[in-house]
C-alpha cells in the first residue's frame, strides 16, 4: 500500500464512520467507547483482562482493519520470566497478536531495540509471539532505522526511528509499568524510546525532554499497560532481591498521556514513585494527550 | 545381510540424530542431541571417574564387546558412522597389516595417561564423540555466519582434524580406529577373544581375498586364513562377500591350529615394554606442557574450579553450540596448550544469563556439573571491577549506567558521586561474575568494568528483598 493509497482508505474510513454514526446505527463504533479516556481492568489473567478491556473500546475491529499492517511495541529488553516484571507479559502479546489476525491483520510485527541482542529461546515473547505467527524483529540492526524529522521538538530535531513504526497502518504500545532508575516510571510514553535506534543518545540530551519530544512523531493507534506482575524496585531489569508484586491489572487507553497519569497515580500508590514524573507534564505541554484524571473518563472493570 | 542392514540403517539414524540438534534448534532435536552425547563412551567415562563408580552405559558397552565383538564402533560412534561414510567412495585395493602395538596403542595410551595427568587436549584432538560434535558445532557458526575472530582459529584446527580422518579413512578404512581412537584401543582390549565374532572357517576358505577387499579395517589375513577380533568393528560387510561360506559370526571354539608364531609374540613383549617406558616417559613431558597464563579465562558455573574444568573438558563444544547467549567460546591458547580448544565465557561476545542453565544440563563429561538454576544462580565465577580512569560517570562527568541496568543480582549500584551525579560502585560479597556489566559497558576499546574470573568458583548467599511488605491493597484501583 503507498501512501497515497492509504491515505484514500483513510478518508473513506472516515466518511464511513462518521455517515454512520450519523445515523446513529454505528456498527464500527460502540454507543459510549468514544468517550471514554482509559479503560482500567483489573483481577484477571493478562489476556482475559485484554479481552474484557478492549470490548469497552468497541473491540478490536476499531483499530485494527482487515489486511493492514500491525506493528507492536512491548517491552522485550531482558530475556526474563514474567514473574520478574521486567518485560511485558508473553500470554498478553500472545492475545493481542490473536486478536489483530482475528480482526483481519495482513501481518503482526513485533519490535523492540534491545540493549543486547537476546533474540533466543530465553526470551520468551520473542518465542511465544514467533508461535502466534507474528514477526519478530528485535534483532534489527541500524539500516532498519530511518531519519524522520520531529515536529515541535524541544530537544530533538531527528531521531532515526524503525522502519515498521513509520510504515505500519496500525501501531499498538505495550508496554509494562514499572520502576525505573533513570526515569523513575517506565510506562507508555517512556516505551516508545524503544522504537529508535540513537536511544543511548538520548541519556546525555535531557533524557525527560527526549521522551516528551519523540511521542511527538507517531501517537499510538492503542496503548496497553501491563500491570499483571509490576516490578517495584531495581528497574528496569529488576535485582533477585527486587519486589514484585502481582496486583493482577492492566490499562487500555488511545491517549498516551492519559494512560501514564493513570499510571503514575497507580504507581504511587504502590510506592514506586514519589512526586511527579517530568516526561508526562512535558508530553502534555505538547498537547498530546489529558492530564488531569479527575476530568477523565475511566471506565474501571473488574473481571 | 540382515545385519548389515540393521547395522546401517541404526548407525544412520543415530548419527542423523545426533547431528540434526546443531541445526535445528527445537528443544526435541537438541535435548536428543544431548541425549545421543551421553551415550558417548570416552565423556562418559571421564564424568564417572570423579564419582567413583561406573555408569550402567559403560558397563553395557563393555559387556557387549566382550560378548559380542566392537559393535560399539560400527553402531553408536558418530564417527565411525562419518567415515563408514566417505568409505563407500574408497576405490583403493586393500591389504592386510598386521600392526604391532607399539604403533597401534602409542597415541591412544599417551592422549589417556595425558588426560589422567590433566592435560586433556590430546583426547580432545583424538576422541571421536568429540571430533564430530566440535566440527557441527563449527559448521553451524558457518551458516550463522558467527564463523570470525577466535572462532575461525579453533575452527581451522578442527576443520583440519576432522578432514584428515576423513582422508584417512578414504586411503585406509578404519585406520583411525585402530591406531589414534582412545575409545577404539579400550574396547579392542576387550575383544581380543570375543563370545562371538566374525570367524573364518580354514577348512573352507580359499584365500581368494574378497573378503579383505571389503574390510574396513584390514584386519582379514587371508594367508594365514585368521580374522583379528580386536581391530574388527564387527560391520559384517565380508560375510557377504564370501562365495564359499568360510567366514560366519560364530561362538567362540577353541581350535588346536589357533597358536600364533613364536616370532610374533617376540614383538608383542617388546612393544609392551616401549609402551611402559613411554607411559613413563609422558609424565616429565606433561609437566612441560603446563603453561601458566596471566589472564585466567572464565569457565562456566557447575565447573567448580578452572582445575576440574580443564581437567574434564575433551573440548566437544556441546555447550557452545547450545549457549543461548553464545558466551561459551572455543579458546585458542588462554588455557595453555594443555587446554586446546576448551570454552570459556567471552564477555566481548555475550553474558551468562542468568535464568539459564543448559550447560549444566548437557555437558556428557560433567567438566560442567549438573546444577538446579536456583542453585546456579548462587554461584559466583567472578568479580567485577571498575576502572574509574575511563567509567564515563567518573572519567567524564556524564551519566552512564548501562552496567547497573543489567546486574542481575544488583552487584553493580549506583551511588552519588559529585553534585548528585550517580556512578556505579560494585558490592562483591553479591557478584557472580555473569559479565552482564562488561558486556553493556559502552566504553571501547577496553571496557570500564571488567569481570576476573575465580580460579575457584564460591557461593554467595541467596538475597532477600529489602522492601517491605508495604500496603496490602495492591488489587485496588488508585483513581
Amino acid at each position: 500500500m503507498d501512501r497515497r493509497e492509504f491515505l484514500k482508505k483513510c478518508a473513506m474510513a472516515t466518511v464511513a464512520a462518521g455517515v454512520t454514526r450519523f445515523f446513529g446505527n454505528s456498527a464500527l463504533a460502540a454507543d459510549d467507547s468514544t468517550a471514554i479516556d482509559v479503560v482500567a481492568v483489573r483481577n484477571g489473567t493478562p489476556d482475559a483482562m485484554f479481552d474484557a478491556g478492549i470490548e469497552a473500546l468497541g473491540g478490536i475491529k476499531n483499530f485494527v482493519k482487515k489486511d493492514q499492517t500491525v506493528v507492536l511495541k512491548p517491552n522485550m529488553s531482558f530475556a526474563s520470566i514474567p514473574e520478574k516484571a521486567a518485560t511485558t507479559n508473553p500470554i498478553l502479546v500472545k492475545r493481542v497478536i490473536e486478536q489483530c489476525y482475528k480482526a483481519g491483520a495482513k501481518k503482526v510485527y513485533v519490535i523492540d531495540h534491545l540493549l543486547i541482542v537476546n533474540d533466543n529461546e530465553l526470551n520468551e515473547i520473542a518465542k511465544t509471539a514467533k508461535e502466534a505467527g507474528a514477526e519478530v524483529r528485535s534483532a534489527d540492526g541500524s539500516q532498519c532505522y530511518k531519519e524522520v524529522r520531529i515536529p515541535g521538538g524541544k530537544n530533538l530535531i531527528s531521531a532515526q526511528v524503525h522502519e515498521l513504526v513509520i510504515n505500519s497502518d496500525v501501531f499498538i504500545n505495550m508496554p509494562i509499568l514499572k520502576h525505573h532508575g533513570g526515569a523513575k516510571m517506565t510506562c507508555a510514553l517512556k516505551s516508545l524510546i524503544g522504537t529508535t535506534w540513537d536511544m543511548k543518545e538520548f541519556h546525555t540530551n535531557g533524557l525527560d525532554q527526549c521522551i516528551a519530544d519523540i511521542s511527538l512523531f507517531r501517537r499510538p493507534t492503542i496503548n496497553i499497560v501491563d500491570a499483571y506482575y509490576v516490578l517495584t524496585e531495581g528497574g528496569p531489569r529488576g535485582r533477585s532481591n527486587s519486589k514484585v508484586i502481582n496486583p493482577k491489572m492492566q490499562f487500555i487507553s488511545t491517549d498516551i498521556v492519559a494512560v501514564d497519569a493513570v499510571s503514575l497515580k497507580q504507581a504511587r500508590q504502590w510506592g514506586i514513585v514519589v512526586g511527579e514524573v517530568p516526561y508526562i507534564k512535558m508530553a502534555y505541554d505538547h498537547h498530546l494527550g489529558k492530564m488531569d484524571i479527575s476530568k477523565m473518563n475511566i471506565k474501571k472493570i473488574t473481571v | 545381510m540382515l545385519y548389515r542392514i540393521f547395522r546401517i540403517l541404526v548407525s544412520g539414524l543415530i548419527l542423523l540424530a545426533f547431528l540434526s540438534g546443531f541445526f535445528i534448534h527445537f528443544d526435541l532435536f537438541e535435548s536428543l542431541s544431548s541425549y545421543i552425547a551421553s551415550w558417548q563412551f570416552f565423556p562418559a567415562i571421564i564424568s564417572s571417574l570423579k564419582s567413583g563408580f561406573f555408569a550402567i552405559s559403560q558397563i553395557v558397552v563393555l559387556v557387549i564387546t566382550v560378548l559380542f565383538g566392537r559393535i560399539y564402533c560400527s553402531l553408536i560412534c558418530p564417527l565411525g558412522t562419518v567415515q563408514d561414510f566417505f568409505g563407500i567412495f574408497s576405490k583403493r585395493k586393500r591389504k592386510f597389516y598386521s600392526p604391532s602395538l607399539l604403533v597401534r596403542y602409542t597415541i591412544p595410551l599417551i592422549a589417556i595417561l595425558f588426560f589422567v595427568l590433566a592435560i586433556s587436549a590430546l583426547i580432545g584432538i583424538t576422541e571421536p564423540y568429540s571430533i564430530v560434535s566440535r566440527s557441527m558445532s563449527y559448521a553451524d557458526s558457518l551458516i550463522r555466519h558467527e564463523f570470525k575472530g577466535e572462532v575461525l582459529y579453533t575452527g581451522i584446527i578442527a576443520l583440519i582434524i576432522l578432514c584428515a580422518i576423513i582422508i584417512l579413512s578414504l586411503l585406509r578404512g578404519r585406520y583411525y580406529c585402530n591406531s589414534f581412537c582412545p575409545t577404539g584401543a579400550i574396547l579392542s582390549l576387550f575383544s581380543w577373544f570375543p563370545l562371538f565374532a566374525v570367524r573364518m572357517n580354514k577348512d573352507k576358505c580359499v584365500s581368494c581375498g574378497k573378503c579383505l577387499q571389503s574390510c574396513k579395517a584390514e584386519c582379514i589375513d587371508v594367508k594365514d586364513k585368521r580374522i583379528d577380533s580386536s581391530r574388527c568393528v564387527a560391520c559384517f560387510n565380508c560375510m557377504d562377500k564370501c562365495n564359499f561360506n568360510a567366514i560366519s559370526y560364530s561362538i567362540f571354539k577353541k581350535s588346536k591350529s589357533s597358536e600364533e608364531n613364536p616370532k610374533g609374540r617376540q614383538t608383542n613383549r617388546r612393544s609392551v615394554i616401549s609402551l611402559i617406558v613411554l607411559g613413563i616417559l609422558t609424565y616429565p613431558f606433561s609437566r612441560l606442557l603446563h603453561s601458566k597464563t596471566s589472564a585466567l579465562p572464565i569457565v562456566p558455573p557447575g565447573s567448580d574450579s578452572i582445575k576440574h574444568f580443564t581437567e574434564n573438558c575433551t573440548a566437544c563444544h556441546l555447550c557452545v553450540s547450545q549457549c543461548p547467549t553464545k558466551v561459551l567460546k572455543p579458546s585458542l591458547f588462554e588455557y595453555g596448550i594443555a587446554g586446546l580448544m576448551q570454552p570459556r565465557l567471552d564477555y566481548n561476545s555475550g553474558y551468562c544469563d542468568y535464568n539459564c542453565n543448559i550447560c549444566n544440563k548437557i555437558c556428557p563429561t560433567k567438566a560442567i556439573k549438573p546444577l538446579s538454576l536456583s542453585d546456579k544462580q548462587n554461584i559466583s565465577i567472578g568479580l567485577a571491577s571498575i576502572d574509574e580512569s575511563i567509567c564515563i560517570p567518573y572519567a567524564k562527568g556524564t551519566a552512564c549506567a548501562a552496567c547497573d541496568e543489567m546486574c542481575p543480582t544488583g552487584a553493580t549500584h549506583m551511588i552519588k558521586y559529585k553534585n548528585g551525579l550517580p556512578a556505579p560502585k560494585v558490592d562483591n560479597d553479591i557478584c557472580i561474575g555473569c559479565g552482564a556489566c562488561e558486556n553493556a559497558c559502552p566504553v571501547a576499546p577496553k571496557k570500564a568494568i571488567i569481570v576476573t574470573s575465580r580460579a575457584y568458583h564460591t557461593k554467595i548467599d541467596p538475597l532477600k528483598s529489602t522492601k517491605s511488605n508495604s500496603k496490602d491493597n495492591i488489587n485496588d484501583f488508585a483513581f
